[in-house]
């Protein structure tokens, strides 16, 4: 197992390239995938070229759905470039969400070592003692890097879901995240992607006191902006059919801050790329100046 | 008979191509607000009035009441007719209900009291949007085109100082003005105040602009500090300057966004000497700013902080008056609803300690006698009561987690209608007369709160019915109920002896909906008050057959060896249905049905890992076990349990390897590489339990790294501290012997010797002789010990040996293991689990609890163990039961009697003592003693939901004029396109159930 490349598990879903340097003054670089049927987390050792396969978890999410599957949807460190960061994998099947740590020390090295998996479904509606399938669906997830918390958005029902990590004193469980939920904001259909920015120009996200979160929705066509620290939505951007992914051309590791700020979303069900002004001296903010691409037609002649 | 062909084509066309046509209108609603009008059949005209006249007692059965619900995914607010449960169509001649368009994101709605206007917060085009509600009603009886008129009815303000607006996102709106004693919506002004918490403001704006557009001039504001609220000057007030938010007009004097309490939420008191309460969204701290309402002076603002914890407060809502008092409920950021004594400006705790003797003392008959002083137990009160071990807030916590969201009072003087031929409703859970609050959740549920229970149980059936609840016969009842036991009437019967305490009466609390006075059918019939399902026979005591991973015992089934017991306390004399319990409750409020478990040794939940290691420096490690977390502490014990087969070895190189010469017990092996078999071969053929000496969590290695590690050490035998002692020299261990069989299977005692323990200290231990053969006593060792060399370099009788080459060599990947309590029952509820605190050190980073214990701490410990210190007076043999709270003294303790030692041990639920015989030395491995309690109480929480769906997202709520009807907003949306996205509920709270068949969407 260690030391040998493997075979990825099917379905590889989504990705994340940790990097960093080890307390020891090393640097490490490994991709981490999460598997969606299968619930497994592939550990990628990216610091050597080619980049080897080093660890496949064992599946997390039991048990599986009628048809087999997991759902291993997304996932985030809570502390990006620090190895010793525990991992959050959601589930877009199962009322819960798996942390892990991923080791890099002796039998450790690039080895996914599961830890806690707590429910997330009590917050939301429960019939009995069965959810319902509500909070089963869980989508993105990111870190807050100012404070102990992360967010994700859940498809049922549709909102964006605040969790408070911190440790907190004489709680139930001692000496651990605390992994509460302590908001839920009811959002668009069918969110799919997250992202943190913010408004402030010029100001780094870690001292920024307008800080927004931006949350695609496939099936409403919409771009939700929401104040992280208020729990409120703040604006509801259209666009176009089928909105999955969003980027920004500011931001995110980037200092240079440009003339006019800009997000673009990909919108799968036209075949086009929106660009939305983010500046909010102009009469279009909020809106989608441009389209990249074009709808199919009617008929292909 | 062509007609009905025609018909018959189109349905079957339609079976043929079904569209999902959208069954809603709504599109995330965020709030409502209801206003009263009567309607002049003659002129065909709505004339609107105060929302009190549209209580069920006010004149003229020409009323209607209406609801305002702001859409805020459509910038629009409609009109909903709430007697016909209908949507008002605003704009007959175009498709769909013509909503009125209002601004960007209105997230609240509020009418003034006249019923004349109402107001939208768009906070998303920061201004406010003033909605002629008279109009409103009227352009559903438009003819045509309606859309002229919808320019009449909404005028969009913008809140200024001296024309400059201030470009801040509104939130929370309420009307400052005070009755319209004219009645007539004429062109007079209006005034409220708002919460800007993008400025740290809250101010009161001028809402007279006419026109379609216009300014809301700040008259008045208060600026919210970490400190409080303060009055601004109207010099401050006129250079005020707010960060832009909306209209991107920031310059050099335009504050950037700063933190701040962010003020988010308001309740106005009415009256003329009222009060303006504000609560943040990033404080701790409630203002309270006096107000006249007659003269409009504002007096000096006063704060309220919060017992910490809160993290901010989301929504505030004012009671009315009861006879408990008057409260402001809050919800906070800690998914508490805390509550606040207005007339003591007070917070108030709603989680007392049901222990503290005031609250376990019987209450007067008579709610009312009480009520104020039950009313609020205020923090910092000498007399107020310790909280509850449950509790970790002073707040009101919703059951499973759920979001407190909103809150509403009602006031329900009525029974439900009932045909005036039956004999009116006795008190019960579901029997409300009195004033609550119903508290709508993230879950869907509405769950009921009791602030005056006018009715409490138990009670007889009122008989009249105009008194619905005859106050003074709880006492009488109690007594009625009880002599109806079947011992005198062979009826219904009283088992676990209800009865009425004080914490019955206390206010802001989660109504019971369990019936602990039910008349119980039986003694295991799961209502009724807290109690075991059988007194007679309170506990089994089995010895499993199976110990550990596969392994069977050797004396499977139930033990032949003495058997621990449940002591029995004598109940009151009144108690005529038991005469004594074995298990005494103390907190019958949270009480389940549940089957606890006393485990010897006991598996120690989510402890059954795969990934252990092994670290000459660390010990074993396994970097996600959080061991603090999960109770694991020095003297419990891993059992490294090894593979089963082949496939529980990760790698393909290794095998599961056995040997075939090991004990009966040790059934499984270790992943290896067959060359290896052999130098593991010690380890192959040993019980591999250690005893832990250290466990750590986040501990830090010298390069930075993290690791959860165990530090352990070998188990010598004999192996538990009741079967040694500690000793000097060998002629102290001249009493403690070890028992073995010898080759002809009898029973034969070895001697000990005085020897250095794994934890440093001597005892008298088991040494051996490895050479002396089998046969002979100096090489012979108990059952499952072998004679190997020890980590301190002599040869004894020891579980395993834990060398460090040895396991260095033989763990050549990550391991299976559990941990087990060492040495003691665990203590777990089939629905509460194993209750435990223990905290990572902050140096050390050693799994320890912490001290000094606080009784949350304190009574989160789960271990009974055999040894402990003796109990303080006054608890003694003749109530065994009695808690020890305040008394400083751990959770477990014992009691000597001349045959047994009685262990007193108490949790949050419940306090016990276990009989252990004397002289009986250990529990056999993996003995069990199980009870089952039945009854108790469950939280009083209601789903909402209509015919065909359920709450997803409540997100606010008001109450009727009647006092008892609310109406909840669900903003949440379905997941499909054709889904709800957003509906109004009407709750009944005489009849605790959502109306059917009142569908807004």
């Amino acid at each position: 197992m260690i030391d040998q490349p493997q075979k990825l598990p099917t379905e590889p879903f989504s990705m994340r390239l940790d990097e960093g340097t080890l307390p020891s003054g090393g640097k490490y670089a490994r991709l981490v995938v999460a598997h969606l049927a299968g619930g497994q987390v592939s550990v990628i050792d990216a610091s050597v070229d080619p980049p080897v396969v080093k660890n496949v978890s064992s599946p997390f999410f039991s048990p599986v759905d009628s048809i087999g599957r997991r759902g291993a949807f997304s996932l985030a460190s809570s502390r990006p470039t620090d190895a010793n960061a525990t991992w959050y994998l959601t589930s877009n099947l199962q009322a819960s969400m798996a942390t892990f740590h991923i080791g890099y020390l002796g039998l450790d090295n690039h080895v996914v070592i599961p830890s806690k998996t707590f429910s997330v479904a009590p917050v939301f509606r429960i019939l009995g003692d069965v959810t319902d399938g509500r909070a089963s669906d869980s989508r993105d997830i990111l870190f807050d890097p100012l404070t102990p918390r992360a967010f994700f958005t859940t498809n049922n029902p549709p909102s964006l879901v605040t969790l408070d990590t911190r440790v907190l004193p004489e709680q139930g469980t001692p000496s651990v995240p605390a992994n509460l939920v302590s908001s839920a904001i009811d959002i668009c259909q069918s969110p799919s992607h997250l992202e943190l920015r913010c408004e402030q120009p010029g100001v780094a996200i870690e001292q920024c006191t307008a800080r927004r979160l931006y949350v695609v929705c496939f099936l409403s066509n919409q771009l939700y902006t929401i104040d992280p620290d208020a729990a409120v939505v703040t604006d509801i951007v259209l666009l176009g059919r089928g909105p999955n992914d969003v980027a920004f051309n500011f931001g995110a590791g980037s200092d240079a801050e440009p003339a006019h700020r800009h997000a673009f979303v990909t919108e799968f069900a036209q075949s086009t790329v929106a660009e939305i002004d983010l500046d909010p001296k102009s009469p279009t903010h909020h809106r989608v100046i441009a389209r990249l691409g074009l709808p199919p037609p009617l008929r292909t002649p | 008979m062509r007609v009905l062909c025609i018909f018959a084509v189109v349905v079957v066309a339609c079976a043929q191509a079904t569209v999902g046509t959208p069954s809603r209108s709504f599109d995330r609603p965020s709030d409502v607000a209801l206003t009263c009008a009567s309607y002049d059949a003659v002129a065909h005209r709505f004339s609107a009035l105060p929302l009190a006249d549209c209580r069920p007692d006010s004149k003229g059965n020409d009323r209607e009441l209406f609801g305002l619900v702001s859409n805020s995914a459509r910038g629009e607010v409609a009109l909903v007719d709430i007697g016909a449960g209908v949507l008002v169509d605003l704009s007959r001649s175009r498709p769909g209900f013509g909503f009125i368009p209002v601004g960007t994101l209105p997230e609240h709605v509020r009418a003034s009291s006249d019923g004349c206007i109402a107001v939208t917060t768009n906070t998303d085009s920061c201004d406010l949007s003033l909605l002629d509600v008279t109009t409103l009603y009227n352009m559903s009886t438009l003819v045509g085109d309606a859309g002229a008129a919808s320019e009449n009815v909404v005028r969009r303000l913008v809140p200024t100082i001296h024309g400059r607006p201030l470009d801040v996102r509104p939130r929370w709106i309420e009307f400052s003005d005070a009755e319209n004693p004219s009645g007539q919506c004429s062109a007079r002004s209006y005034h409220a105040w708002v919460a800007l918490p993008g400025c740290n403001l809250v101010a009161e704006l001028d809402l007279a602009a006419q026109g379609q557009s216009g300014n809301a001039e700040v008259v008045r504001a208060l600026r919210l500090t970490a400190d409080g609220a303060e009055v601004m000057s109207d010099a401050e007030v006129a250079t005020l300057a707010c960060p832009s938010e909306c209209a991107g007009v920031a310059d050099a004097a335009t504050p950037a966004p700063s933190s701040g309490p962010l003020p988010s939420t308001l309740a106005l008191e009415s009256g003329t000497a009222g009060r303006l309460f504000i609560g943040s969204r990033a404080s701790e701290l409630i203002s309270i700013v006096p107000i006249d309402r007659a003269s409009g002076a504002i007096g000096t603002p006063r704060t309220l902080r919060l017992e910490s914890g809160a993290e901010g407060v989301d929504v505030v809502r004012l009671s009315p008056r009861s006879q408990a008092g008057k409260f402001l409920y809050a919800v906070a950021h800690d998914r508490s609803v805390r509550v606040i004594d207005v007339d003591r400006e007070k917070e108030c705790e709603t989680n007392p300690d049901p222990r503290a003797l005031a609250l376990a003392a019987k209450a007067d008959a008579d709610p009312e006698k009480t009520a104020r002083r039950y009313g609020c137990l205020p923090l910092g009160d000498g007399a107020t009561p310790t909280r509850n071990a449950f509790a970790q807030t002073p707040g009101i916590v919703l059951p499973n987690g759920a979001l407190p969201r909103d809150v509403a009072f009602v006031h329900v003087s009525q029974p439900p209608p009932l045909d005036q031929s039956l004999v009116q409703q006795a008190a019960s859970p579901s029997f409300l007369v009195g004033d609550y609050a119903w508290i709508i959740s993230s879950n869907g549920q509405a769950v009921l709160v009791n602030i005056f229970d006018a009715c409490p149980e138990p009670n007889q059936p009122p008989t009249s019915r105009v008194v619905s609840c005859n106050l003074a016969t709880s006492e009488a009842a109690l007594m009625k109920m009880r002599e109806t036991m079947p011992e005198k009437k062979g009826g219904n019967s009283a088992f676990g002896c209800p009865d009425v305490i004080a914490l019955d009466r206390l206010s802001h609390h989660i109504r019971n909906g369990n019936d602990r006075f039910f008349m119980t059918t039986g003694e295991s019939d799961l209502h009724g008050p807290p109690r075991l399902s059988d007194s007679t026979n309170p506990t089994t005591v089995t010895q499993p057959t199976v110990i550990v991973s596969g392994v069977v015992s050797a004396d499977g089934g139930v033990p032949g060896h003495p058997q621990p017991a449940l002591v029995k306390q004598p109940l009151p004399a009144e108690c005529l249905a038991s005469t004594s319990e074995s298990v005494h409750f103390v907190d019958p409020e949270h009480a389940r049905n549940e089957t606890w478990t006393l485990a010897w040794e006991g598996l120690l939940p989510r402890t059954v890992r795969t990934t252990g290691g092994w670290n000459n420096k660390q010990g074993w490690t396994d970097l996600g076990a959080q061991f603090c977390a999960n109770d694991v502490r020095a003297g419990d014990k891993l059992y490294w349990t090894g593979c089963v087969s082949d496939s529980d070895c990760d790698s393909g190189s290794l095998n599961c390897v056995r040997d075939s010469a090991a004990p009966v017990s040790v059934t499984n092996g270790l992943c290896l590489r067959l060359s290896d078999a052999a130098a593991c071969s010690v380890l192959l053929g040993s019980v591999r339990r250690y005893r832990i000496l250290h466990a750590r969590q986040d501990a830090v290695d010298t390069s930075g790294g993290l690791f959860d590690s165990l530090t352990l050490g070998e188990i010598y035998e004999p192996e538990f501290a009741e079967e040694t002692t500690t000793c000097v020299n060998d002629g102290d261990c001249g009493g403690v012997h070890v028992a073995a069989t010898d080759l002809s299977g009898a029973t034969v005692r070895l001697s000990t010797r005085c020897l250095e323990d794994a934890d440093g200290r001597k005892r008298c231990l088991r040494a051996c002789d490895p050479n002396a053969g089998a046969a002979d006593e100096p090489g012979r060792c108990g059952t499952d010990f072998q004679c190997a060399k020890s980590m301190l370099g002599d040869i004894r009788c020891l579980r395993a040996p834990l060398d460090e080459k040895l396991m260095s060599a033989c763990l050549k990947e990550q391991q299976h293991y559990e941990v087990h309590a060492g040495d003691a029952f665990l203590v777990s509820g089939s629905q509460s689990g194993v209750f435990s605190y223990v905290e990572a050190d902050a140096n050390s980073h050693d799994c320890v609890v912490p001290s000094p214990r606080s009784e949350f701490v304190r009574l989160r410990q789960s271990r009974i163990p055999l040894s402990v210190t003796t109990c303080p007076a006054p608890l003694d043999a003749s109530q065994p039961l009695m808690s020890t709270t305040g008394q400083g003294v751990p959770n477990v303790c014992s009691l000597s009697l001349p045959d047994s030692t009685w262990i007193h041990f108490e949790n949050p639920l419940f306090n016990l003592a276990v009989k252990w015989p004397k002289g009986n030395n250990v529990p056999d491995e993996q003995l069990t003693m199980t009870f089952t309690t039945v009854g108790g109480s469950i939280p009083f929480g209601v789903a909402m939901h209509t015919r065909d769906s359920v709450a997803a997202a409540p997100r606010a709520v008001v109450t009727a004029p009647d006092g008892e009807t609310i109406y909840v907003v669900d903003e949440g949306k379905q997941t499909t396109a054709t889904g709800l996205r957003g509906q109004l509920l009407r709750f009944s709270s005489a009849a605790q159930s959502a109306d059917s068949i009142f569908l807004v969407r």
